[in-house]
Parts: structure tokens; sequence; C-alpha cells
């Protein structure tokens, strides 16, 4: 672990707090699915072994996702990352899969700003970097750091362009 | 220059016409099959759809007109809900000709402008029905927008390079061409559902009295149709095929019955794709695609396969020097291809050997021949990784390329792309494969209109580590 390279930057901690929530919603939802369609079951035609069988699979598969997902947010953070270098954004993120994703400035063709209702509780804001290819998410930045980040991206940006024309 | 908004040509009722037929096909389809005879509400429904698609036709002609100025080309639409689409000169992507057959009496062609941003799967505008002329005038005006510095890099290649599709190169091509079987199967089984049971009991019956005589027999027809279908089908495709490089823009043209005209900006070309499929490699041959940016339209391109096509088949001896000369922007070598997969075969197989020997070992308990099935497919998913870890490699060239090569399908395929195409690049692996220093390389860029890919698998981490420092990070300087 000691060689794995990380990057300078992480994200503040309270992106830790939306994160736990967004996970709680997305087993709710799920959970209260699987109820839903299990009244339907028993009121239409009833628990026989194969619906038993299946939906006790989604609601372990429900449970074990959540749990994992939930343990897994303090790594999720530690791995989260990202750099700003002299020509590109870096973005790293996994810890059991790792990837690091180089965006030179030239290419980025849109910044974009994302705050959902958890975030704004936060005071934080996501920042979606787009490429003509690919979109790049920076989830949780507090919103001065992401409209300095945004600014002087955007001042790159320029001077990229500048440069290749 | 006159400037007015302009109706198409009258023919284009016609195009309006078989379109508007081909969207009601399926209901005109369901209101015919479902009866015995022909009833006097079968006549009126589809006297119906047809009056409908008639008046539909007549209205879009009066309602469809367009403007082509110095500085844009403008298309409106509609009446009650109208829309208009201006696209600049400069924003313009390719421009597409197409040309029905019905059109070459009166010199009319329907023109696809496509611009980089886009609703997938839709040219920007859709001139439906223009006098021949006007590809002329707006190639012109679109030359005027451009700078000077472009200006000068045309007039410097404005040689006349020029690529053939003879005949039997089509035929070859069509001879090995893998993707009629998909075609066939998919008619046979189609087939299999409309033709009554009791013609296979007498076939059958037929079959057994002559036994496998018969059987050779039915099988040697039955290539004999694939072959002559997938000729046909590869004649009206790419009949005369010719690729001209003109000051910088490369001009496609093929087809029979319906003539293209594709043209493409040299510096729209996002990267290059050398396919090398099994059995054109044993002819010597080769086939090179080429990735743009842009929306490609998909409306009516019927049996044409999406990709665009630069050499269905040219010979591989040549194709890289030929490259060089039509695409001087980005000068491609002879890739000298640096294998990367060594003694990692288990990787690329250790996800096949988990799905499918339980599967196997489980199906044998249930029937042997489920157990038999598993395993062929088990070997045949083996090989197929097998030579997936056998064909990775890369190569980078002069001038910031890099060549990229995977097996794909039934192909060796090499991506070669330049830098500035490059949209992200990605190292990625995970905990364990990094203690062994294996890890995988993407390379993400864009075509079409969507996002695409291509990557090297469990490579080792001094492969990633120069592909990295001397492909992204210091691209080699052209001498």
């Amino acid at each position: 672990m000691m060689d794995y390279p990380l990057l300078k930057n992480q994200l503040p901690e309270s992106i830790r707090t939306v994160w736990k929530k967004t996970s709680l919603t997305t087993f709710i939802f799920f959970l209260t699915l699987g109820i839903g369609v299990t009244s339907i079951v028993i009121y239409f035609e009833g628990l026989n072994p194969v619906w038993t069988l299946i939906l006790t699979i989604y609601f372990a598969l429900v449970c074990i996702l959540y749990l994992l997902n939930f343990v897994l947010i303090k790594y999720r953070y530690q791995y989260f990352r990202y750099e700003i270098t002299n020509e590109e954004l870096v973005f790293q993120k996994g810890f059991i899969f790792r990837s690091i994703t180089y965006v030179p400035f030239s290419r980025i063709q849109h910044i974009e700003t994302e705050q959902g209702p958890f975030l704004r509780r936060e005071n934080l804001m996501e920042l979606v970097v787009h490429t003509a290819a690919t979109a790049h998410h920076l989830a949780g930045l507090s919103i001065e750091d992401s409209e300095i980040l945004r600014q002087s991206l955007l001042q790159k940006v320029e001077e990229a362009s500048e440069d290749e024309s | 220059m006159n400037h007015e908004r302009k109706k198409f040509h009258p023919s284009v009722m016609f195009v309006y016409f078989i379109r508007g037929i081909r969207s009601w096909l399926f209901l005109i389809f369901m209101i015919l099959i479902n009866s015995d005879g022909i009833s006097l509400f079968q006549i009126a429904a589809i006297s119906g759809i047809l009056v409908i698609v008639i008046l539909m036709s007549i209205f879009k002609y009066f309602t469809h007109t367009y403007q082509v100025t110095p500085q844009k080309v403008v298309v409106y639409k509609g009446l009650v809900k109208k829309r208009e689409t201006d696209i600049t000169y400069d924003r313009i992507q390719t421009i597409k000709q197409r040309q029905w057959f019905f059109f070459k009496p009166f010199h009319v062609v329907e023109l696809l402008i496509e611009t980089a941003s886009s609703t997938p799967g839709e040219a920007e505008a859709s001139l439906t029905a223009v006098d021949i002329s006007l590809v002329e005038k707006i190639e012109q005006l679109r030359n005027y927008s451009r700078t000077d510095f472009q200006k000068e890099n045309a007039a410097k290649s404005s040689t006349d390079t020029s690529f053939q599709l003879s005949n039997t190169q089509i035929s070859l091509y069509a001879l090995t061409d893998m993707t009629v079987f998909f075609v066939l199967i998919t008619a046979f089984s189609f087939l299999m559902d409309w033709v009554p049971d009791r013609l296979f009991t007498n076939v059958e019956m037929w079959m057994s009295s002559l036994q496998w005589m018969i059987s050779i027999f039915v099988f040697l027809i039955g290539i004999v149709v694939i072959a002559l279908l997938s000729l046909l089908k590869n004649f009206v495709l790419f009949y005369q095929f010719k690729v001209k490089l003109q000051n910088d823009t490369l001009s496609i043209e093929y087809g029979l019955l319906e003539r293209k005209v594709q043209k493409i900006p040299l510096k729209k070309i996002q990267g290059v794709k050398v396919n090398k499929q099994v059995l054109r490699n044993f002819f010597g041959m080769s086939t090179v695609e080429l990735i743009l940016m842009g929306g490609q339209e998909k409306e009516g391109e019927g049996m044409a396969s999406k990709k665009v096509l630069l050499f269905p088949l040219i010979q591989t001896k040549i194709v890289y020097e030929i490259l060089t000369d039509f695409l001087p922007t980005m000068p491609i070598t002879e890739p000298a291809i640096q294998p990367v997969t060594k003694g990692s075969i288990w990787y690329f197989w250790r996800w096949m050997l988990l799905m499918w020997v339980p599967l196997m070992i489980g199906g044998w308990f249930i029937k042997e021949w489920v157990g038999l099935v598993f395993l062929v497919i088990l070997i045949i998913s083996l090989l197929y990784q097998w030579a997936k870890s056998q064909k990775q490699g890369y190569d980078i060239q002069k001038n910031k390329i890099l060549c990229l090569q995977q097996f794909q399908g039934l192909s060796t395929v090499q991506l070669f792309i330049a830098h500035q195409n490059v949209q992200s690049f990605t190292r990625s692996s995970s905990k364990w494969l990094m203690k062994k220093d294996i890890g995988h390389i993407e390379v993400w860029f864009k075509e079409g209109d969507s996002p695409a890919n291509f990557d090297l698998r469990f490579i080792q981490k001094e492969d990633s580590q120069f592909i990295y420092e001397h492909f992204w990070k210091n691209p080699v300087v052209m001498e």
C-alpha cells in the first residue's frame, strides 16, 4: 500500500455524509421495491417456493450490496482523489480496482456543476468535466472550491487551446 | 447569387412517400396478415394509409424549404410547429451525398450535412432533393470560410491521390464476408416459423431415403446461396467504390442502386483502424476503416455498414504506404508491434474457466450432451482468449501516433490514433494485480456521436509506463 501513489487532493470530509445518505436512500428504494413486488405476489398467487427463493435472493443481495457500499465509503473517500498538473486534470479512484485517468486541458469541452438535495445540505457541489468522449465526476467540492476550480480550469482550457491553434 | 428560400425538387415527394410507407409498414403488414382473404376493411385501411402518406408527402414538399447564404445553410420545417436549423460552414464535419436511381434523370441528389455535436443517428440537416450543382456551391462556400493556414495546407496536398476497388476485389470481399452467415441464420430461423411442419416431415422422409448424398448436396447448395447473396449485397453496396483526396478533403463514392458520395475533411479524422480478418489475411488483404467525429446518420443505410471504410479491401503489404498518401496529416508507418502479454494467458482464461467449468460439470449431471455443449463452448472461448492474448501489442510512432493492436471477433485490429485525438487516457489495475506489476491501459476517443475506447489488458507495468511516458506524457516529436 505504501508504494501506491496517491494524488494530492482529497474531497472535503463532508462528502462522506452525502455518500452515506445516498447509499441509504438507494437501499430504502430497492427495499421498498422488493416489498412492493412481494405484496403483489402474495396478493395474486401466494408465495410458492420459486418466488420465495427469488425474493430471498433479491433481499439478501440488496442488504449485502448496501452493507458493502456503506462499509467501503471510508475506502472510497481515501482513494477518490484528483490533481491538477500543468497540462492535465488527473482523477483517481478505487482501492481494490484502481484507476487513474488523465484528461488534458485542451480536450475539455465544457464543465458542468450539479447540486442535489444532499449535496446542498452540506454546501457541496459536484463538478462534471466533459470531453468529446467522456465525462468525469468530481462529486462534492465545497461551493467556493468548485467555483475556484472551475474558473482556473476554464482559464487553463483557454490557454491550452490557444497553444494548440 | 440568389439567397431566397427554396423548395426541394418535386421528386422529393417520392422520397417522402417511400419513407412514409416504410414507417407504416408494420401496420400494413399487420392488416394483411390477420385474415385469410382480402376484405373490404383491409382495402379501406390500406387506402386510408396511402392517402395519409400521399397527403403528408405533398404537405412536406410545400413546407420543407432551405436557404443557402454565404454564411450558413438554413433548413426550415413545419407549418404549425416551425423548426429552423442553421449550420455555419466552419461547423460542418462531413457532407454526404446520396442519389437514388430515380433522382438521376433530374440531376438531383440528397445532401446530408453533419456537425460534431448532434442528436444521435440523425444528420443535422438533410437537403433531401437539391440540384447537383449545389454541392459545388456549398463546398466553395465552405472552403472560403476556412482559415488561411488550412488553405495553404490544402494547396500543398492537392495531388490526385486516388483508389478504386476492382470487381475482383469486391468479389473477394464478398466471398470472405463472414457477416453473411449471421444474416442467413436469421433468415433461416425466420423461415422455420413460417413453413408448415408437414413440409419438414416430408423433407425428412425424402432425405432418409437418399441419405447422405442429398445432405452433402443440400449443404453445397447452401454454400452457393450464401456466396451469391453475399456477392449481390456487396456489389450493390460497393459498386465502383472510389476514394479520392482533393485539397484536404477525402471523397468516398460508392453504390449501385443508390450512389453515395461522402466528403470528409482530413482534420475530422480521429483515427484509423486496420482490420486483418482471418480469411482475408490468408489472401494478404486488409480492410481500412476511418474513425470520424460527428453524427453519422443511420437512416436509409439499409444493408450498408455504419462503418466508414476507406479501403474495403487492400493488399496488406501496401496498406501503410498508401495510407500515408491519403492521410498526409496523420503519417502512419508500418508498426513494429511490441507484444505485451508474455506469460499472462492465465489472466485471460481465469473468468472463462470460473464460469464454464462449473456449468460443464453441472450440465454433465443433467444430461451428458449438455455437458458436451458447454465443453465445446469452453474450448472455443479458451482458444479465442488465447488468440486475444497473443495478438495484443503496441507501437509508438513518430509524430505522436500510437498504434494499439487487439484481436476482435475474427480480426486482428490495429488502431492508429494521434495524441491530440485521445480524449482521455486511463491506467488501471487491482490491488492484487498491482503486486504482480500487471495492469491495463485504455484510450478514449470519439467515434461518430458516441464515445469509444480501445485497451490493452493485463500488460506489464513497464509497458504501460513506457506508453504513458513516450506517448502520453512526453510525446515523441517528429524529426
